[in-house]
């Protein structure tokens, strides 16, 4: 180890420390030009040979995963619907998948409404994380009850929104995926597309150096009046717009968004000419029933057109010589607390369906093994019932799909359906066995980041013991 | 200021020096002035256009115009009197080796007054040497230069008169706070009553219902027209919100009702509020009817009213069945702390975070308040007659949208239904000061009377609703020191009571901050709702249908207005843009949480789209356009200056950088034509650059 390597390593342990102790929610404590240059010196610490992108599908509202990955063997769907009662699908709606890793005799099911995930998974390409959740450090129910080392802001969306994405609740100025491309961007060719934005700003994706990159559902807005040679009929305008666009004034408000626009009409130019060039397969117009009764098809959904977004865009970092890319989409309308049985069959189709699109075009683009997708959301749901839908919870299902997951898998541990069990901190609020830390952290692996660096991007991991979370 | 021009040594008769400046001036005449000329050229052989400038008569200076883009060109001049003639001469028209040698003449301007070469008068008399003095072959002035020959100009009067004076910049100022944006016709009231007897006629203005009124004329015209007829739209909502913001008269009102809806959030966006037009019509009049009423009552109008009910789910929200395992719903029951009154944090009065002995926050509130807060908010459902308060309508029933069966139940609070509301004890802030127990077995009316005061009264409400509406019209990072003033107005009126509104209105928009001199870090991000309502109002726009059809204009500016995406809002009050300077002292920037590279370009095109085609569809045109004319007839007359003035007024107020008028100017200036037409173009083009520009994009 040379001595160059040697001092980043010491300033980025410091680093660590200060950001956990603040719990992130002070800037970090190092300017943008030291950050940049630790990056280049991390090119070599990190792994970013080939091409890998990171996808995060955000279930925005707190996605009743209960309901996703149902226990089908005679006590545990016995167990479900007692304490489901109206919020359990019926066994009949339920497609069965191999697990191995849990106890035995436990057997799970998918609703039909998920079946091209269930295929995924049952195919190899998805795998399941049962039970993860927002934790500092290991968390006992004991401790919960005590109110002892709790994550902060439990249970509030935007906060957990938050945690999830950052590790610390609504303020936090970094989110893990954002200082992953700290770590990763220095092997872009353009940086300012290392983390990239399909759903609007998202702290996931700010790092000390990266900053998001916001994409349309149909590729870059531009202002079509730069340099256009007549905007309402004056010659000169698009020029003068071009300056204008560009006064950074005398408010710092005006200069950041100054910045932003600036931002975006530098990427404009490149990304543009290398969209053009890429070819990312139509969405299918595959019928989906909302739970109001209309209907749509799938090449109208906004996720799926996010995702195909997404592939254009992986598709262009090719011939844009990016290395490491992390992308965020997002849905929304799964905050259930009512008509829950309504509404999850067509917000579970259509991430299904939307998902399962992505992962077909990225296998006809030659990338299936190069991308992850995984999913993640604001927190999981009661397991009781209000009577008409589920409040909030905590620990929660996740999956991961792509071609380097070892799918057809459950990792972690599925808690078991009843209330009132050591993972249940009341009305089926599960405890996480798992936490995001260790999600991302094994995230954070594949996509690069080494075991030294992983500090940075996840101030906590020393906290938990590093687990058999090897999907991928 | 741009650099001096590459001059070019020129052999030219009149020429003598090489140097910026070439002048030939009667040294008679003492005062002085710089005549500008703001001109760019196509070269042709090498060799640019030949420019000479002529006062009544008398060269004052000969240059070679060598600059593709516009470019000052300074003239010592005598100062310039009203009526004065001056003639800018290209003299080397030619075309060699296909290249087309031209003038392009922007404006002219002596510092303080600014004519353009089509300003009415003006002509262009053609031909070399004396021929460009022999009023043959004269066109229209225009500054597109193609021909050897003199654009004649006759000096104006003076108009630096059409700035504002301070008074009405002070006036432009409190009005883009206080209203949708300032008018002409309500900068003159403000100037004219004052700002305190401004404010105190506003806030005496009586609100009459506005949005329920107008969907019930559209359900009027029959069933078609109602909820699950063909003609039914929920974006009649939006339509109203639109001309109220453009022509309501009780403006204060109407812009404290939209800051109070981005706290008080229910959102079109839910599909199961599609049906509820009118309901939601209902809760944007409660919020303006309760705008300067007391904040207690305006909380329980919004908690009992059945659009919220339904959005936050606490409309049929069963109370707890230990039988079954069934427990209340708690999405109200958290909303309505963390978001409605009192917040996460335990709070100062000036907003800082209390702290504990070892520094850290307090949270207001743990899980069992919240479901204690659940058990309150149950058994209450749609405001049936008292003698159909069943279970059965409890669990089940919805009110009739058909003209046969509507008994407008969506008008009416939520009512209580015997034996559905929770009979357990419930604590809440167990262990606080303001602690407070409801016995079991009280009523669901004096439970939620209880909880409600509870909230009402928690010492968090003054600082976490008053440092939030200050954020919404005033600045986005305000001093602790102004949220702790605020927040004492709405602890005490001055009268003993808490929670006036109309008090804590006055204490943000009169406070020392709001009214100073804007430091650096004062202001906020005007919001995309903000930018077109004011477009609207400086600019008279007007509806084609009156309809305001402008449902979804927004929404690739993520501000859909009326459809935020969640009880959270557009954009949320904490927000620091991260890797920013403003990060670096954790300065608040809500709006810049919808500020990406996607919507700064989108705005840049919906400026285009304002001042030009306009806004809105009326499913063949646009619906929504602004008036130009005051804009257009101003320069018209030959007064450009009051063109930017007229803009610096309405949309900066006063505060236009000199850079950016500048900017204005050279935009106007590539506007060929003498015709109506291309004045109104002129206004069209100064307005764009104006809108688009980031300078206009703060508030201050």
């Amino acid at each position: 180890m040379n001595s160059s390597r040697r001092h980043f390593l010491n300033a980025s342990a410091g680093l660590a420390a200060t950001a956990a102790s603040q719990g992130f929610n002070a800037p970090l404590a190092m300017g943008l030009a030291g950050i940049a240059a630790l990056s280049a010196s991390q090119a070599r610490a990190a792994d970013t040979s080939g091409y890998k992108a990171l996808v995060c599908l955000f279930l925005s509202g707190g996605s009743d995963m209960h309901n996703w990955l149902v226990p089908v063997d005679a006590s545990g769907y016995a167990e479900y619907s007692a304490a489901r009662r109206e919020l359990a699908w019926p066994a009949n709606r339920l497609l069965p998948i191999s697990v191995t890793g849990q106890a035995a005799g436990r057997s799970f099911a998918m609703p039909t409404d998920l079946q091209p995930l269930q295929q995924l998974y049952q195919s190899g390409r998805a795998a399941v994380v049962a039970n993860v959740g927002t934790l500092s450090r290991p968390l006992s129910k004991a401790e919960f009850l005590a109110g002892t080392g709790l994550p902060a802001k439990l249970f509030s969306h935007n906060d957990q929104q938050s945690t999830w994405q950052s590790l610390s609740p609504e303020g936090a100025s970094s989110g893990w995926g954002g200082r992953m491309g700290d770590l990763l961007m220095a092997a872009n060719q353009q940086p300012v597309f290392t983390a990239v934005s399909a759903s609007g700003n998202a702290v996931f994706l700010s790092g000390s150096a990266v900053t998001q990159y916001q994409v349309g559902l149909d590729g870059p807005i531009s202002a079509r009046g730069v340099d256009a040679g007549w905007v309402n009929n004056s010659s000169t305008a698009g020029t003068v717009l071009k300056r204008t666009l560009a006064a950074t004034g005398d408010t710092q408000l005006q200069a950041e968004y100054t910045r932003v626009m600036q931002r975006g009409m530098a990427a404009d130019a490149v990304i543009k000419s290398a969209l053009a060039a890429t070819n990312a397969p139509a969405i299918p117009t595959t019928g989906i029933t909302l739970g109001t009764g209309g209907t749509t098809t799938l090449d109208k959904d906004n996720l799926a057109r996010q995702l195909r977004m997404v592939a254009r865009m992986i598709g262009a970092g090719q011939t844009l010589g990016m290395r490491r890319q992390v992308f965020m989409v997002s849905m929304g309308g799964f905050d259930t607390h009512a008509n829950q049985m309504r509404d999850q069959p067509s917000l579970m189709a259509r991430t299904a369906l939307s998902v399962d699109y992505f992962m077909q075009a990225m296998a006809s683009m030659g990338l299936l093994n190069n991308v992850l997708l995984f999913t993640a959301s604001d927190f999981g749901r009661t397991l009781s019932s209000n009577g008409a839908g589920s409040d909030h919870g905590w620990g929660s299902h996740h999956f991961v799909a792509g071609g380097a997951v070892k799918g057809r898998n459950l990792y972690g541990t599925m808690p078991g359906s009843t209330l009132g069990t050591a993972d249940d901190v009341g009305s089926g609020r599960l405890l996480p066995s798992t936490s995001v830390t260790q999600l991302a952290a094994r995230l954070g692996g594949w996509m690069g980041v080494s075991a030294t660096e992983m500090p940075y991007v996840l101030p906590n991991v020393g906290n938990f013991a590093s687990t058999g979370l090897n999907f991928v | 200021m741009s650099t001096p021009p590459k001059m070019s040594l020129l052999n030219f008769s009149i020429v003598s020096a090489a140097c910026a400046l070439l002048l030939i001036t009667n040294p008679a005449q003492a005062a002085t002035s710089t005549l500008t000329v703001r001109a760019s050229a196509s070269m042709a052989g090498g060799l640019g256009p030949i420019m000479q400038v002529r006062i009544n008569g008398t060269p004052v200076g000969t240059m070679e115009i060598r600059a593709s883009t516009m470019t000052n060109y300074n003239f010592s001049v005598n100062t310039l009197a009203a009526g004065a003639k001056v003639d800018v001469v290209f003299t080397n028209d030619a075309v060699v080796n296909g290249e087309d040698r031209n003038l392009y003449v922007a404006y002219l301007t002596d510092g303080s007054t600014t004519v353009l070469p089509n300003a009415p008068g003006a002509t262009l008399d053609r031909g070399l040497g004396n021929q460009a003095f022999d009023g043959l072959d004269v066109l229209p002035g225009q500054g597109n230069i193609y021909w050897s020959g003199a654009l004649r100009l006759t000096w104006p009067a003076s108009t630096a008169s059409s700035a504002a004076t301070p008074a009405q910049q002070e006036a432009a100022r409190l009005l883009q706070q206080a209203t949708f944006g300032p008018t002409t016709n309500d900068i003159n009231r403000v100037v004219s009553l004052g700002q305190t007897a401004w404010l105190a006629e506003q806030l005496a203005m009586p609100y009459a219902a506005s949005y329920v009124p107008y969907v019930q004329k559209k359900y009027d015209a029959g069933d078609a027209y109602r909820p699950g007829g063909s003609n039914y739209t929920a974006h009649w909502v939006s339509q109203r919100f639109w001309a109220n913001a453009a022509t309501a008269p009780d403006q204060l009102r109407q812009r404290m009702a939209f800051a109070l809806h981005q706290i008080l959030t229910v959102s079109q966006a839910d599909s199961n509020l599609w049906h509820h037009a009118r309901g939601y019509a209902q809760y944007l009049d409660q919020l303006n009817q309760s705008a300067f009423g007391n904040y207690r009552q305006l909380l329980e109008n919004v908690a009992l009213n059945p659009v919220t009910g339904i959005y936050l789910s606490h409309l049929r929200n069963r109370k707890e069945n230990p039988a079954t395992g069934l427990l209340p719903d708690e999405n109200f029951a958290r909303e309505v702390m963390q978001l409605f009154s009192i917040g996460l944090q335990e709070l100062n009065p000036d907003g800082s975070l209390v702290r504990n002995a070892s520094g850290q926050a307090i949270e207001t509130y743990g899980n069992a308040d919240v479901m204690a807060m659940a058990r309150v908010f149950t058994g209450w459902s749609w405001g049936f007659p008292d003698a159909q308060l069943t279970e059965q309508n409890f669990r089940w029933g919805a009110p009739g949208f058909t003209v046969a069966t509507d008994q407008r139940i969506d008008l009416l609070p939520m009512k209580p239904y015997p034996g559905q509301h929770s009979t357990a004890e419930s604590r809440l802030f167990a262990g606080k000061p303001w602690a407070v127990t409801i016995p079991a077995n009280t009523s669901a009316t004096e439970s939620l009377r209880l909880a409600l005061n509870a909230l009402f009264n928690h010492p968090n409400v003054g600082p976490f609703i008053g440092r939030q509406l200050i954020q919404h019209l005033v600045t986005s990072n305000p001093s602790p020191a102004y949220v702790a003033r605020v927040s004492a107005a709405f602890n005490n009126n001055g009268k003993g009571v808490r929670g006036d509104m109309a008090a804590v209105t006055r204490a943000i928009l009169q406070d020392s901050e709001a009214r100073g001199l804007p430091g650096t870090g004062f202001g906020k991000l005007r919001e995309p709702v903000l930018r077109v309502a004011h477009w609207m109002r400086a600019f008279g726009a007007t509806s084609v249908t009156g309809d305001y059809m402008m449902a979804g204009q927004l929404e690739p500016l993520s501000e859909n207005v009326l459809n935020a995406p969640s009880v959270f809002g557009y954009f949320r009050p904490g927000y620091v843009p991260p890797n920013t300077r403003l990060a670096e002292t954790g300065a608040t920037a809500p709006e810049f949480q919808i500020v990406n590279e996607s919507t700064t370009a989108a705005w840049v095109n919906m400026a285009e789209s304002m001042t030009g085609y306009g806004l809105g569809w009326t499913g063949s045109n646009s619906d929504v356009r602004a008036s130009l004319a005051v804009a257009a007839a101003l320069v018209a007359s030959g007064n450009v200056d009051a063109l930017i003035q007229h803009l610096n007024t309405l949309l900066f107020t006063g505060r236009m950088s000199r850079a950016l008028q500048l900017n204005l100017l050279d935009a106007v200036g590539g506007v060929n034509g003498t015709d109506a037409a291309s004045q109104v173009d002129r206004a069209r083009v100064a307005l764009y650059i104006a809108l688009s520009s980031p300078e206009y994009l703060v508030q201050r």
